[in-house]
C-alpha cells in the first residue's frame, strides 16, 4: 500500500475486524477440544470435525439442502432467462408491473412467503414436502437469476440478432446460437448467486421442512438449540472452506472478473 | 440482379407515424443513398425494407415480388450496421462464415467461399483473430464481408462508417463502392453526411421528416435543389423572397421586396406560387462599394467575419437581411467595411415556396 490516509486505514481495519473478527472466533473455536463453545480454546483437538460425520443428520440434510439447490436454481434459470429475455427484448405494455412481479419474492419476508407456501400447497395441496420445499427454492432465487441475467442482456446489443437474422438465421435459433453464448457469463453468475441464496436459505424452509426432511442449514439451526459442543463451528469451518475452494477454482479456471464483465 | 420498389410505405413506433407514404425505388445495381438529418427516418425505412420492423400500409418489392410480409431471415438481405454488431464469442472466420452456414452450405464450399471473401477485404491474416480484438475498421470489413458472401440480392448499409476517423472513412466508402460494383449488387446506403453520400451514389434520396423531398443524381442535387429543404441542406445559404418579372436576354427577370433586380438562367422552369432565390455563399462576389446600377447588385456592410482556413467568411447586413458570403484570404474586409455583392445570374436557383 502506498502511504495513505492514517484514519481511512484505521477506518478499513475496524471494517475488517468486525467482518472477520466473529469468523476467526468461530474458526478457532471449532478446533476446541472441551465439550463446548469456547474463545480461546483451553486446547487443541480435531475430534468436533470427526463428530459431524457421526451425526448422520448432517450428510442426510446436505444431501436434500444440495438436491434442492441444484434443482431450483437450475429451474429459476429455466424459468429466469426467457423471462429476462422477453422483458428486455420487447416493449410489452405493463412491463415494469411484469418487473414487479418477478422481483417480489425479494421483498416479501421469507417467512411470510414459506408460510404461504406450506399451507397452500403442502397442507391444502398435499404437495410432498420435498416439492415444495423446491417450488419455495425455486421462487426466491428467481428474482436473482432474473436480475443478474437482465443485467447481462442490458449490455448485449439487440444489432447483433438483428444481423444474426438478417443472416437467414431464425428468431429463436437466434436466441440459441448468438445470444445464450454472449450471456454465458451472466448465466454462470446467476446460478452461482442463486445456489448459495438456497443452500443458505433459513426463513422459507423452516416452515416448509416436514419429518424426514429437512435442509442443512435448519439441521444446523436446531442443533444448535440442543447441543453447546463445538460441532456447528467445526461444520462451519468446514462450509466456508468449501466455499473458498470453489471460489479458487472458478477463479483459476474462469477468473473471478469473468463475472463482473 | 432485382430492382427494390417501396410503395407508399407508412411506419411508425407507437403512436408516433415515422414515415408517410414513401416511394423509392432502386433500379437493379444501383448504389442510392438515404440523406437526412439524424431523426428524419432513415434507419427506419431501412429496418422496414429488411423486415425488422412492420409497416403499417404501403408494400415493399423485390423485382415485383411482394416482400412486405416476409421475415426478416427469409429475405436475403445483407445488412452493416453503424455498430458493426459482429458476433462478440466468434472469430473473424467463424463471423463470415455464419450467414453460409445458416443456409446448410458443404463445409468445404464454407471455407473456400469465407477464405476468398476475407481475401477480397483484406483481412486473410485476421482470419482466426477473435472479433472483439479487432480495429474499428477491421471490424468494419469483417461486416461487410459477412454481408457480401451470402450474395444478397440487396445490400443495406445504416451509416457504417460514422464511427472511424475521418481517413479511414474515406478509403473504406472508395472500398464500399468498389466492392458494390465489382459485385454488382443493389445498394441502399444511409447516412448524413453528404460529402460522403455524393462520392459513392448513383442516386442520391434527400428525405426531410419521413417524406422524399427530392431524388436524383448528386450532381443535380448540389446544383438544382428541388425544394428549400434540400437547397439548404446542401449547401445553400442565402435565400430571396423575389417576384417574376418576365424575360429579357433569355433571363429571367426577378426583383426582391426592396426593389433589387436579379437575373436567373432560363433553363429553369419557374415554380408555382411564391418564388424563392437560392445562393451559396461562394458564388457571391464581394468588393469594395462601388454600385454600377447592374442586376444582382446588393449593398452592405461587413457585420462579422470568421477565418475558414481557405479564405473568410462574412456576415453581411442588407436590406435583404443579414446575407453569408465567402471571400478571398487576400485583403481581407474588416468588421464595419461597406461592400458591394453581386449575385451572378447563373448562380441563382429558383425555388418554389410551399
Ligand atoms: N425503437 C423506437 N421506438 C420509438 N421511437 C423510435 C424508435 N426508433 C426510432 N424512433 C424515432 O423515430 C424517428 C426516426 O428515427 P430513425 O432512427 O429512423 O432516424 P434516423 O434518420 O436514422 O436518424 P439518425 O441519423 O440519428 O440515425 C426519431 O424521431 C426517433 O426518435
Ligand atoms: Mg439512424
Amino acid at each position: 500500500m502506498k502511504r495513505g490516509n492514517p484514519a481511512l486505514a484505521a477506518y478499513v481495519t475496524l471494517v475488517y475486524f468486525f467482518l472477520l473478527g466473529p469468523l476467526f472466533i468461530v474458526a478457532a473455536a471449532a478446533f476446541s477440544g472441551s465439550n463446548f463453545l469456547e474463545f480461546p480454546p483451553s486446547s487443541l483437538s480435531l475430534k468436533w470435525f470427526a463428530n459431524i460425520l457421526a451425526v448422520s443428520a448432517f450428510l442426510e440434510t446436505f444431501i436434500v439442502s444440495l438436491q434442492i439447490a441444484v434443482l431450483g436454481t437450475f429451474l429459476s434459470l429455466v424459468i429466469g432467462v426467457p423471462a429476462a429475455y422477453a422483458l428486455s427484448r420487447s416493449a410489452v405494455p405493463g412491463r415494469g408491473v411484469l418487473q414487479a412481479i418477478f422481483v417480489s419474492p425479494v421483498i416479501v419476508p421469507g417467512v411470510v412467503l414459506g408460510f404461504s407456501l406450506l399451507r397452500f400447497y403442502n397442507v391444502q395441496g398435499g404437495v410432498p414436502v420435498f416439492q415444495t420445499l423446491l417450488i419455495g427454492h425455486t421462487l426466491i432465487v428467481l428474482p436473482y437469476s432474473i436480475r443478474v441475467i437482465s443485467s447481462s442482456l442490458a449490455n448485449f446489443e439487440p444489432a447483433i440478432e438483428e444481423a444474426a437474422i438478417s443472416l437467414g438465421c431464425p428468431r429463436w435459433r437466434t436466441f440459441f446460437v448468438v445470444v445464450l453464448p454472449n450471456i454465458r457469463a451472466g448465466v454462470m453468475a446467476a446460478f452461482i448467486l442463486a445456489f448459495i441464496t438456497s443452500m443458505n436459505n433459513v426463513p422459507v424452509s423452516v416452515f416448509l421442512t416436514g419429518p424426514g426432511v429437512s435442509t442443512l442449514p435448519i439441521q444446523m439451526l436446531s442443533y444448535v438449540e440442543n447441543f453447546f459442543d463445538p460441532t456447528i463451528a467445526s461444520l462451519s469451518v468446514v462450509l466456508i472452506a468449501t466455499t473458498a475452494g470453489f471460489m479458487f477454482l472458478i477463479e483459476r479456471t474462469l477468473g473471478l472478473s469473468y463475472f463482473a464483465r | 440482379m432485382p430492382t427494390l420498389e417501396l410503395r407508399k410505405i407508412c411506419a411508425s413506433y407507437g403512436d408516433n407515424r415515422i414515415l408517410t407514404d414513401l416511394d423509392l425505388e432502386v433500379a437493379d445495381g444501383d448504389f442510392v443513398s438515404l440523406l437526412g438529418e439524424s431523426g428524419c427516418g432513415k434507419t427506419t425505412t431501412l429496418r422496414v425494407v429488411a423486415g425488422f420492423l412492420r409497416a403499417d400500409s404501403g408494400g415493399v418489392l423485390l423485382d415485383g415480388e411482394d416482400y412486405t410480409r416476409r421475415p426478416p431471415n427469409r429475405r436475403g438481405f445483407g445488412y452493416v450496421f453503424q455498430s458493426y454488431a459482429l458476433f462478440p464469442h466468434l472469430n473473424v472466420f467463424d463471423n463470415v462464415a455464419f450467414g453460409l452456414r445458416q443456409r446448410k452450405v458443404a463445409r468445404e464450399e464454407v471455407r473456400r467461399r469465407v477464405d476468398e471473401m476475407l481475401e477480397v477485404v483484406g483481412l486473410a491474416a485476421l482470419r482466426d483473430r477473435l472479433s472483439k480484438s479487432l480495429s474499428g475498421g477491421q471490424k468494419q470489413r469483417v461486416a461487410l464481408a459477412r454481408a457480401l458472401v451470402i450474395k444478397p440480392d440487396l445490400l443495406l448499409f445504416d451509416e457504417p462508417l460514422s464511427n472511424l476517423d475521418a481517413k479511414l472513412r474515406v478509403k473504406m466508402r472508395v472500398e464500399i463502392r468498389r466492392l458494390q460494383q465489382e459485385f454488382k449488387i443493389t445498394t441502399l446506403y444511409v447516412t448524413h453526411d453528404q460529402e460522403e453520400c455524393f462520392s459513392i451514389s448513383d442516386k442520391v434520396t434527400v428525405m426531410n421528416d419521413g417524406v422524399i423531398e427530392q431524388f436524383d443524381r448528386p450532381e443535380h442535387i448540389f446544383s438544382q435543389p428541388a425544394s428549400p429543404f434540400v437547397a439548404r441542406f446542401v449547401g445553400f445559404e442565402n435565400f430571396f423572397q423575389l417576384r417574376h418579372q418576365g424575360m429579357s436576354d433569355g433571363r429571367h427577370q426577378l426583383v426582391a421586396a426592396d426593389g433589387t433586380k436579379f437575373e436567373a438562367p432560363d433553363r429553369q422552369t419557374i415554380p408555382g406560387g411564391r418564388l424563392l432565390g437560392a445562393v451559396r455563399p461562394e458564388a457571391i462576389a464581394l468588393g469594395p462599394a462601388a454600385r454600377t446600377g447592374q442586376a444582382g447588385e446588393i449593398a452592405g456592410s461587413i457585420a462579422f467575419r470568421t477565418y475558414l482556413g481557405r479564405g473568410y467568411q462574412y456576415i453581411v447586413q442588407t436590406a435583404l437581411g443579414d446575407l453569408t458570403v465567402n471571400g478571398e484570404d487576400q485583403q481581407p474586409f474588416a468588421t464595419g467595411d461597406t461592400v458591394t455583392l453581386r449575385v451572378p445570374p447563373d448562380r441563382m436557383v429558383l425555388l418554389g415556396d410551399a
